[in-house]
């Protein structure tokens, strides 16, 4: 039985009948006894002096047990910080008393930075209460100049945000040899410039962020349900850098999340905030954030405005890259914020290929707007985007195939391990047949005929490739230091098993719907021959487990995964060894399979690992010098990170008279190395594919000038429904990494950008007759009907 | 929302009372706007009076006439699904098929759509091509309304205080119809739509026709010069599309971020012409 179980079934997921029946419980469920509600009154405000704040009618209103202010809070907590501190450079930060930057303070001072800030909280014995008492709070506020991009934020004379950021300026950071660079492309024949603007988009998961925080006043313990990916994380930053209180004093619990994309991977306001509160008022308060919330405080993300230049000859080779990218980081640094621009961005721009001459600039600003933070594909997708439209542009420039072009610069599979010249070592890959493929599912050697036969229809019909390859399993943490991580990233786990046969596994990564309870059992029915129903997953619970890094980056299973297999292996060699003291002959005649300890001579006899660990739990008869007990903990940190790629391609239908688009058909070719849950990996591929259909269809983050959101709710933020997305049509090819002793690659969120320019290619061959040489994402209708007139919009 | 009186009495004039005599209170019938509302603390009534208790609210049934009446608790969804409603009146159901999504179609009622008045309602332009006409009841008792007398703003209608709708009929069988929509992304309500009838003469041209757009407009609502100006004119795309592309913003016309107002007038002219190409060629047939 356990043999269906191992690594490589598509099991079902374990954790879905609590979840499809409605009992899996999440942060805005759990309730404490005499538990009082928070409500955050947000700044209207985008950049403002706070000249004075009036609470005295709302602290009078019903039900309100206290109202704070930033200055009711001063000497309780520090501001929160930024553990992303650019590497090599100078750089600049908000302030904050331990010299690490610093980021927002919980609650707004004397001045506010962005629609959304938080300037009051109200506490109250019921969550109506504390909003009806919002708008009897009075907030005086005396309005300062705004600027809400990156561009406008460097200009000289530009409205300053921060005292110690001069000229709005975090850093200026550069991969790769600018010299070199612009002497290749000044020598090419051809050369392609384009700016592409990728706006800003909102995460917005299912659930938005929720805490709960207790203090005990005898034990000076404080608990804090909340749902980050991050709960370790959380609570060093919070103990250690915020509230200044002894790391174990402080215990965090994530229920179930309903999604995080990203948007879930940071330290906010709120997990420090609530505890002070709840310790200040003597009663556990909750706060559940609303729709309107997420996309005025939770961060946003993409966001950038590249300017890119690739140069090549006719031959269809591409001798150099360089690129300049402008990133608006948001008021205040969001936790990692300046990490995708800088890394995930600037040292994947060179895509799937070989550029004998890549240069990468990004500028860094702060402006009035909500933090920036990476989301599903962070960095990447921006990457790939541009590499892969501006290689699109070549190729039409010098009259051949996109696709002949892709082949003919992409790494080839000898060429392995590939130092891409931005600093990356692709581990392994074999892009060409992933490309291969994905041209011969979508049958891209008939599109003449089937544009003819579109156009009769009033549609023009084109194809698009997105050809990636995606930085995964985040990371080698000496390295993740050298980029300017203030942390670590390896992975851990503990594997116990109990003098039952039931096996516990502890585990460093943080669930949030990815299945990670089910693959993990794999990996242990797969190691140690378990029954999966004999297995349990501990994990987003600080106590009394080892530290554990969370999820994000496509990492959980390449790295935490990894360190349970490994700790599983230590827990089968001490159970070889006991085996085989219980058989009374030498280790090599004995092997362990299908759950037990065989004699090889016979291998109907066993010791089944319930026998082993109850003979280490009696401990009566152990080997000599061996400790009872059957548990092994494992910390792995990977040598180098690992490269999932594919190609993907889309066929688009294009309205002739309106502009509407219609992705008609979505093919996939992905490879993520050796998978755990075809089923899982399968349903990740899926999704990823569907998170990038809204930026490029629709979604985007739009600011006045004034720096108001227009796009702060579901009404005016278009996130796409199923029923306007194809079936996608997805296949692997399967190529190993030697990172991790399973052979496993990441696979999230790293097909996720192959998306944009899969289809934004598309959109441009439907139009190249026309002249359209790009279009930036979303591909709006009325953006395509402008193009089609010869207009930009 | 914060603590709301409710009440849900089975007889309409009992309705009307509690309508009357608070003037505060909201009528809650399939509450796919008005459930929206309270949470954008837009809500300040403190009674919530519930339709779904009266009896026959919900029916669908033929007029006299050749029509159809259906009353105005009857979901959008069980419009799409109607065999009589697809006879009466084809493009009705077609469009209510089309109506923001399945979850959505299964609890809006057609009097709910109607008193909503969304700039950008589906249902309404058909409504109001159709010759429908409104069954109204209220304090003074009850009155028909033509619908195009419906609509007179944005999110604005005709209904007097504690008027309640409580069916609709459509005289006749109408299928020489057709509406023609690009949506919204974000709220599924049309960016543009256009609905357009055409009744031909036995020469063969067009004796009359009324067409109406939203999403485009301000509100739902007709757009007579062109409606005048295919009266009479033979119904080939030459003229279809000479009168659709004499379509100018008089003022009426809206846009956003996400659609500007020029290019709202470029659809209205391009679905104008195809929802009139579709609706002469079901007149012909």
């Amino acid at each position: 039985m356990t043999a269906m179980q191992g690594l490589g079934a598509a099991i079902k997921r374990r954790e879905d009948p609590d979840l499809l029946n409605g009992t899996a419980k999440f942060a805005a469920d759990v309730c404490l006894p005499d538990m009082a509600h928070v409500v955050i009154l947000h700044s209207d405000q985008a950049h403002a002096m706070i000249k004075g704040i009036d609470t005295t009618a709302a602290a009078a209103m019903p039900g309100v047990i206290r109202i704070f202010t930033g200055a009711d809070l001063a000497g309780k907590l520090m501001p929160l910080v930024c553990i992303w501190k650019p590497a090599g450079v100078e750089s600049h930060f908000p302030s904050h008393p331990y010299g690490v930057p610093g980021a927002q303070t919980a609650l707004a001072t004397d001045r506010v930075r962005y629609v959304g800030e938080w300037v009051a909280a109200v506490v109250a014995e019921t969550h109506a209460q504390a909003v009806a008492a919002l708008p009897a709070i009075k907030v005086d506020y005396e309005p300062l100049p705004v600027v809400i991009d990156a561009e406008a934020a460097l200009k000289e004379g530009a409205p300053m945000l921060h005292d110690g950021v001069p000229g709005n300026l975090c850093a200026v950071v550069a991969y790769g040899d600018k010299a070199a660079t612009d002497a290749a492309i000044a020598s090419a024949d051809v050369v392609i410039r384009q700016k592409v603007s990728i706006p800003r988009q909102i995460h917005h998961p299912i659930e938005t962020r929720a805490t709960l925080a207790r203090y005990d006043a005898s034990t000076e313990d404080y608990t804090l349900w909340t749902n980050t990916q991050i709960p370790h994380g959380n609570r060093f930053m919070i103990a250690n850098l915020v509230l200044g209180i002894p790391y174990n004093k402080l215990r965090v619990i994530v229920p179930n999340i309903g999604g995080g994309f990203g948007s879930k991977g940071y330290l906010y306001q709120d997990a420090p905030l609530m505890l002070v509160l709840a310790k200040e008022v003597g009663r556990p308060v909750k706060w559940v954030d609303s729709r309107e919330g997420v996309a005025r405080t939770t961060v946003h993300c993409r966001g950038q405005e590249q300017y890119g230049t690739l140069a090549g000859g006719r031959d269809g080779k591409i001798a150099a890259l360089s690129v300049t990218n402008y990133v608006n980081l948001g008021a205040y640094p969001a936790t990692n914020g300046p990490g995708a621009p800088l890394v995930l961005t600037g040292r994947s721009v060179t895509g799937a290929y070989v550029i004998p001459h890549p240069f990468y600039e990004a500028h860094l600003a702060f402006a009035n707007t909500v933090m920036l933070g990476p989301a599903r594909g962070a960095g990447r997708m921006e990457a790939i985007l541009l590499i892969e439209r501006l290689v699109d542009m070549f190729a039409r420039e010098i009259g051949m195939d996109p696709a002949e072009v892709r082949c003919r610069n992409m790494v080839p599979p000898d060429h392995f391990p590939f130092e891409n010249g931005l600093g990356w070592t692709y581990d392994s890959g074999d892009y060409v047949t992933a490309l291969d493929k994905a041209l011969e599912k979508i049958g891209y050697g008939d599109m003449a005929s089937r544009k003819t036969e579109a156009r009769a229809r009033g549609k023009r019909l084109g194809v698009g490739i997105g050809s990636y390859v995606t930085i995964a399993g985040v990371g080698p943490s000496a390295r993740m230091g050298r980029e300017g991580l203030i942390g670590s990233t390896w992975g851990s786990a503990v594997v116990r098993v109990h003098q039952t046969g039931e096996v516990t596994v502890i585990t460093g990564s943080q669930p949030h719907g990815q299945g990670h309870v089910t693959t993990f059992s794999q990996i242990i029915a797969e190691q140690l021959g378990v029954d999966i129903n004999r297995i349990e997953v501990i994990h987003s619970d600080s106590h009394g487990v080892p530290y554990g890094q969370g999820s994000f980056g496509s990492r959980t299973f390449s790295v935490e995964g990894a360190a349970i297999f490994i700790a599983a292996g230590k827990v089968k060699e001490k159970a070889i060894k006991v085996g085989a003291h219980m058989f009374g002959v030498a280790e090599d005649l004995v092997t362990y399979e299908d759950g037990g300890v065989r004699l090889k001579s016979d291998p109907k006899q066993v010791k089944t690992l319930q026998d082993i660990a109850s003979a280490l739990w009696f401990a009566w008869d152990l080997p000599a010098g061996m400790d009872p007990g059957l548990e092994a903990t494992s910390y792995f940190d990977p040598e180098d990170f690992n490269f999932p790629f594919g190609t993907h391609a889309a066929l688009v239908e294009i309205d002739e008279q309106t502009g509407g688009v219609e992705v008609v058909r979505y093919v996939g070719v992905d490879d993520v190395g050796i998978v755990g849950n075809p089923g899982i990996v399968e349903g990740q591929l899926q999704g990823s594919i569907a998170y990038g259909f809204g930026p490029v269809l629709s979604e985007q983050v739009v600011y006045d000038d004034g720096g108001n959101l227009l796009t702060g709710n579901l009404d005016t933020y278009p996130i796409p429904r199923p029923s306007e997305m194809p079936s996608f049509e997805l296949s692997r090819t399967v190529t190993p990494t030697s990172m991790n002793p399973m052979g496993a690659k990441g696979a999230g969120d790293i097909s996720q950008p192959a998306v944009a320019p899969a289809i934004i290619n598309a959109i441009c061959d439907a139009l190249s007759d026309l002249g359209v040489r790009h279009i930036d994402i979303p591909a709006t209708p009325e953006k395509i009907w402008r193009v089609m007139q010869g207009q930009s919009k | 929302m914060s603590q709301s009186a409710y009440a849900a009495p089975a007889k309409l004039d009992e309705i009307v009372g509690l309508l009357a005599g608070n003037p505060g209170a909201h009528l809650l019938a399939g509450g796919q706007n008005l459930l929206l509302e309270p949470r954008r603390s837009q809500i300040t009534g403190s009674l919530l009076v519930d339709l779904r208790n009266v009896p026959g609210l919900a029916a669908i049934q033929a007029s006299a006439g050749g029509g159809v009446r259906i009353g105005a608790m009857t979901t959008i969804g069980a419009i799409a699904d109607n065999a009589a409603i697809r006879d009466v009146s084809p493009v009705l159901a077609e469009t209510a098929a089309i109506v923001g999504d399945a979850q959505v179609r299964n609890r809006a009622t057609l009097g709910g759509a109607l008193v909503a008045a969304e700039p950008g309602s589906d249902l309404a332009p058909v409504l109001l091509v159709l010759g429908v006409v409104l069954e109204i009841t209220g304090p003074k008792g009850a009155r028909s309304l033509d619908a195009s007398a419906f609509f007179t703003g944005p999110g604005k209608t005709a209904l007097a205080p504690a008027e309640v709708i409580t069916g609709i009929t459509i005289p006749s069988t109408v299928t020489g119809a057709a509406y023609e929509r690009m949506k919204d992304p974000a709220t599924l309500y049309a960016v543009c739509g256009v609905a357009a009838c055409v009744v031909l003469s036995q020469q063969g041209a067009i004796a009359r026709c009324q067409i109406a757009a939203t999403g485009s407009t301000a509100y739902p609502m007709r757009l007579p010069a062109i409606e005048k100006a295919l009266t009479g004119a033979k119904p080939d795309a030459a003229a279809v599309s000479a009168a659709a592309g004499a379509i100018t913003d008089d003022g009426g016309f809206r846009g956003n971020f996400y659609a500007s107002k020029e290019y709202r007038v470029h659809l209205t002219r391009v679905l104008t012409e195809r929802a009139l190409k579709r609706a002469v060629a079901r007149a012909t047939t």
